[in-house]
């Protein structure tokens, strides 16, 4: 793809690199192609039409989100619509997310009318499979910033090989194939420290897969010439819960925070209602089911507990938060308190059934 | 130092390697083009029969075709005078007489040299390039040959490159009055012994990749882009203006054309500090040099910029008359010290009293200038040059002083001299225009101070007795008598000028009035939707009338980026707040502005 967008004369580079990845949707997953086409359309016409355009934006935000639950439900049901071919709902998550994003920021008047940087913006392979969820203004940025660099390349050749191998060597074969492996072979699979270590190895996992991956992309995008944002930044040095979802697939974590926490607070007024929402928004983007939405509502009552403790000022809080081991047990608390996440949500949801 | 030779034999190799030579918006040059174009114009001036020691006058709105004709002509040994397309035929027509130019080149459409009795080529139209069509031709359309059709049928020919270090190279028009136009005479010798100086200071090489979009007429813009170019072989690049609405774009061009100096004025840094949405602008590892030209730098913004944007800015002070510049602050830290000018670099500057005599340290005096790039005179104006160089001094105007460490500072002005946006204007100049209207029996003009701008220029006018014109009446007409850039921002009808005993206007007065103006207007100004057409019809110097809310920045061509900064601050000022970056760079039209005030209130 590198090679395309360098070969080729500099005003074909850009088309040929969305057509390119125009062509690898519709041949990978068909469905997503006519999905985000769909979508993409209507997202630019509601975007940059002259009239009753808050209306507009609402309908198009409620088409993206029920398009975005129809396709899911259509593929964890394994659904077949009789069209042939393999159903697959390839980068949805993250397409929806973008058109949303497009969508509020031209209702905000953040964003210029072009069509062909909206193409670029839709159809940009490196990003589309998984993530980051990159923002139109600074992509748009990065279209007028772009130069061959031979640098630039190598370096997201390094970023390429170092991502793979974190999805590979780290997260498949160490992680799953060893560790995980490993723990399914312990005694006491039912004790409280098991539970711990399999949850540890599963938030490991993620990391290497999401970050892994994220690095893939940013070294594509690095060597076509357009930089996109970090998508992790150390999680696991946190200081706090606040701290680690700033750290956390930080796309999501700020897509969430503009398009949900922030309406939400505004109409709401109530900081739990508006970061529960934002939670719970971030575990149904990861799924659809019953589980994530307990899962939101766990994190929103870490976060919001430890909002609470930010804003404290009296003389204990002031005098823990001079001494040297607090910000290590404040670190090893927010550890323990992702690791328990499937701990208690297990539990709840295992009463439920 | 180069010879025009060595210029000419550095073309013509790095013609083989197809580099870049000059890149505008929508077309790029490489030195084969180039040297092509060169050859083309050295036949076509031999054509026109012009020789080593003639000159042209070029005054065109195609910025390749005065790119080429400056530097074809250069390498011939044929003088050159760049002039602003929007030049007011009086001053034209002083112009020419002073200049006496062998030919003229200019756009067929010019009307300012209508009367000329010289020998000239009109350059026809350009048809503007296609935009429309397919989307597909849109992209593949690559439109990069010099479109230098008009010299088709004139043979290609080797420069004559036997010009002389004292042979005159070009002839500058500084501000002044058509009475007595100052054309900076600059030989070969003043503009390599600078363009060796400015090599030294800024490490220039045939790797450099500049970016200066300053005007063309301007010294600065000529003398420190193409032709700096030609003399290192290296790559210009002249984007889209620096308006506003394309602030970001021009600036994300640093990381796209791996630029590796910026030449600017202060104007366009305060636009960045002010209206620039990152701070990463510079941060490439290709970047090393921020310049600012063309006026003083203000200490405030001159921090806020380094800070900002993690770059230092090297100042370059420096006159018409030193070719570009001779005193430079930075880069080195040897040579760099903020709220100062720098050092001298190939030159001698001592500081004078009135009376003439060299003034020690930190004592502030005229500071007089000396060294190869000084410049041989004014041209066929033996009067201005013997009062403008003394024993080879050249006496700036400017006052300042030197410290302890040798660093030059500059504190004011001898000379009355307006700085608006980097443009010198001359105070007489103005008045002289004002008085040409007919019914103007007095006039002066001071400068006003400007945030963005450094000065605006304001005048006074004092009506002859039963005369009805307007403020606005008068504005509308100046500019049939002066470029654009030089019309006041403002004018004041009074009864009479105040002037001290010896009969000259007191011009401390006068700054008084406009400050109490000031103060006054803000108190009373509502704004409504007439009261928003004047003020912005004042701005553009158009009539009011002629306004609507459809009216965008391309419906008038005095809707330029400064007019839009000046459009912006008075709506700011009337309406009692400041608009957010955002809004700022989103208008493009008048409505677009009345909505965002309008809300606003």
């Amino acid at each position: 793809m590198s090679l395309i967008a360098w070969s080729l004369p500099k005003k074909t580079q850009l088309p040929a690199v969305s057509l390119l990845g125009n062509l690898f949707v519709l041949w990978f997953a068909p469905y997503a192609f006519v999905a985000m086409s769909i979508s993409a359309c209507l997202v630019y016409l509601i975007s940059h039409a002259k009239s009753q355009k808050g209306h507009w934006v609402l309908l198009g935000v409620g088409y993206c989100i029920s398009q975005f639950l129809l396709l899911r439900f259509l593929q964890e049901h394994s659904v077949d619509l009789g069209l042939g071919g393999s159903f697959s709902v390839l980068g949805v998550a993250y397409f929806t997310c973008r058109d949303v994003h497009y969508l509020v920021e031209s209702y905000k008047g953040n964003v210029r009318k072009n069509i062909v940087t909206f193409w670029y913006y839709q159809s940009f392979l490196p990003v589309m499979i998984a993530g980051p969820i990159n923002r139109y203004h600074e992509f748009e940025r990065e279209i007028q910033r772009r130069s061959l660099d031979f640098d630039q390349i190598s370096k997201g050749i390094e970023r390429i090989i170092y991502g793979y191998a974190k999805v590979t060597v780290l997260g498949n074969y160490l992680i799953e194939h060893k560790i995980q492996s490993y723990l399914t072979q312990l005694p006491n699979q039912e004790s409280i420290l098991h539970s711990w270590l399999v949850s540890l190895a599963d938030w490991a996992y993620l990391y290497a897969q999401f970050s892994g991956w994220s690095d893939v992309a940013i070294g594509f995008s690095l060597c076509i010439g357009i930089k996109v944002s970090e998508n992790f930044n150390r999680p696991l040095s946190s200081k706090s819960l606040v701290d680690f979802w700033k750290r956390w697939h930080i796309s999501l974590s700020s897509w969430c925070k503009d398009y949900v926490f922030t309406p939400a607070l505004l109409i709401t007024r109530n900081l739990f209602i508006a970061i529960s929402l934002s939670m719970v928004t971030m575990g149904l983007w990861h799924e659809s089911s019953l589980y994530y939405i307990f899962w939101g509502i766990y994190h929103a009552i870490g976060i919001t507990l430890c909002r609470l403790y930010m804003k404290q000022d009296n003389e204990i809080v002031e005098y823990l938060r001079q001494r040297f081991w607090w910000s290590s047990f404040t670190r090893a608390l927010t550890i323990f308190y992702l690791i328990n996440a499937s701990v208690f949500i297990g539990l709840f949801y295992d009463g439920l059934y | 130092m180069k010879t025009l030779n060595d210029i000419y034999q550095n073309l013509s190799s790095e013609s083989n390697k197809k580099k870049t030579f000059i890149k505008f918006e929508a077309r790029h040059f490489n030195y084969q083009e180039v040297t092509l174009s060169i050859r083309k114009l050295s036949g076509f001036f031999r054509f026109h029969c012009l020789e080593k020691g003639h000159r042209i006058l070029i005054c065109s709105d195609r910025e390749d075709i005065v790119v080429f004709s400056v530097l074809s002509s250069l390498l011939n040994g044929i003088s050159s005078a760049v002039l602003p397309t929007d030049i007011s035929s009086h001053r034209a027509q002083s112009i020419l007489e002073t200049y006496q130019p062998d030919l003229i080149i200019l756009d067929e459409n010019l009307t300012a040299f209508s009367e000329a009795s010289f020998p000239y080529f009109k350059i026809k139209d350009k048809k503007a390039t296609t935009t429309k069509g397919s989307l597909l031709s849109r992209f593949i359309n690559r439109d990069n040959s010099p479109d230098l059709s008009m010299f088709e049928a004139f043979e290609a020919e080797e420069p004559n490159l036997s010009a002389m270090s004292d042979n005159l190279a070009f002839v500058n028009f500084t501000s002044g009055t058509t009475s007595s136009p100052k054309g900076v005479k600059i030989t070969y010798k003043n503009l390599f012994s600078h363009l060796e100086t400015l090599g030294k200071q800024f490490s220039y090489n045939a790797d450099s990749r500049i970016l200066n979009n300053l005007t063309l007429s301007h010294a600065d813009g000529m003398i420190q882009g193409p032709v700096l170019a030609l003399y290192y072989a290296c790559s210009l690049y002249r984007p889209c203006s620096t308006d506003l609405q394309k602030l970001e774009y021009f600036l994300n061009s640093i990381h796209r054309e791996q630029i590796t100096h910026m030449i600017t004025v202060p104007t366009i840094l305060s636009f960045m500090d002010r209206f620039a949405s990152y701070n990463d602008y510079f941060d490439t590892r290709f970047f090393q040099h921020l310049l600012s030209v063309a006026g003083a730098l203000n200490k405030d913004l001159w921090k806020r910029v380094e800070q900002r944007f993690k770059t230092r800015v090297c100042n370059v002070y420096g006159l018409t008359e030193t070719v570009a510049g001779g005193v430079f602050c930075g880069p080195n830290d040897s040579t760099y010290k903020t709220g100062s000018v720098g050092v001298p670099v190939d030159m001698d500057v001592k500081i004078v009293s009135k009376e003439g005599a060299e003034l020690p340290k930190n004592i502030e005096g005229e500071i007089l200038l000396k060294g190869d790039n000084v410049f041989e005179g004014y041209l066929n104006n033996v009067q201005a040059t013997e009062a403008a160089v003394k024993d080879e001094w050249f006496l700036t105007g400017d006052l300042g002083y030197r410290d302890e460490e040798g660093f030059l500072f500059i504190s004011g002005r001898a000379k009355e001299l307006i700085i608006s946006g980097g443009f010198n204007i001359h105070p007489a100049e103005v008045n002289e225009a004002l008085l040409k209207i007919e019914g103007v029996a007095e006039a002066a003009t001071v400068g006003e101070p400007h945030p963005d701008l450094q000065e605006t220029v304001t005048s006074f006018a004092v009506l002859k007795a039963g005369v009805s014109e307007t403020k606005d009446s008068l504005l509308r007409k100046l500019p049939n008598f002066l470029e654009h850039y030089k019309v006041p921002k403002d004018l004041f009808i009074v009864d009479q000028l105040p002037v001290g005993d010896s009969g000259k206007v007191i011009l401390a007065e006068l700054k008084n009035i406009i400050s109490h103006s000031r103060n006054k207007h803000k108190k009373e100004e509502i704004l409504d939707l007439d009261a928003f057409f004047s003020l912005v019809s004042k701005e553009l110097n158009v009539d009011k009338n002629v306004l609507s809310l459809s009216t965008s920045s391309q419906d008038l061509p005095s809707w330029d980026s400064l007019a839009h900064l000046n459009i912006i601050v008075s709506v700011e000022s009337a309406i009692g707040f400041k608009l957010s970056n955002q809004d700022v760079v989103s208008i493009t039209s008048l409505n677009d502005l009345w909505q965002i005030a309008y809300k606003g209130l």
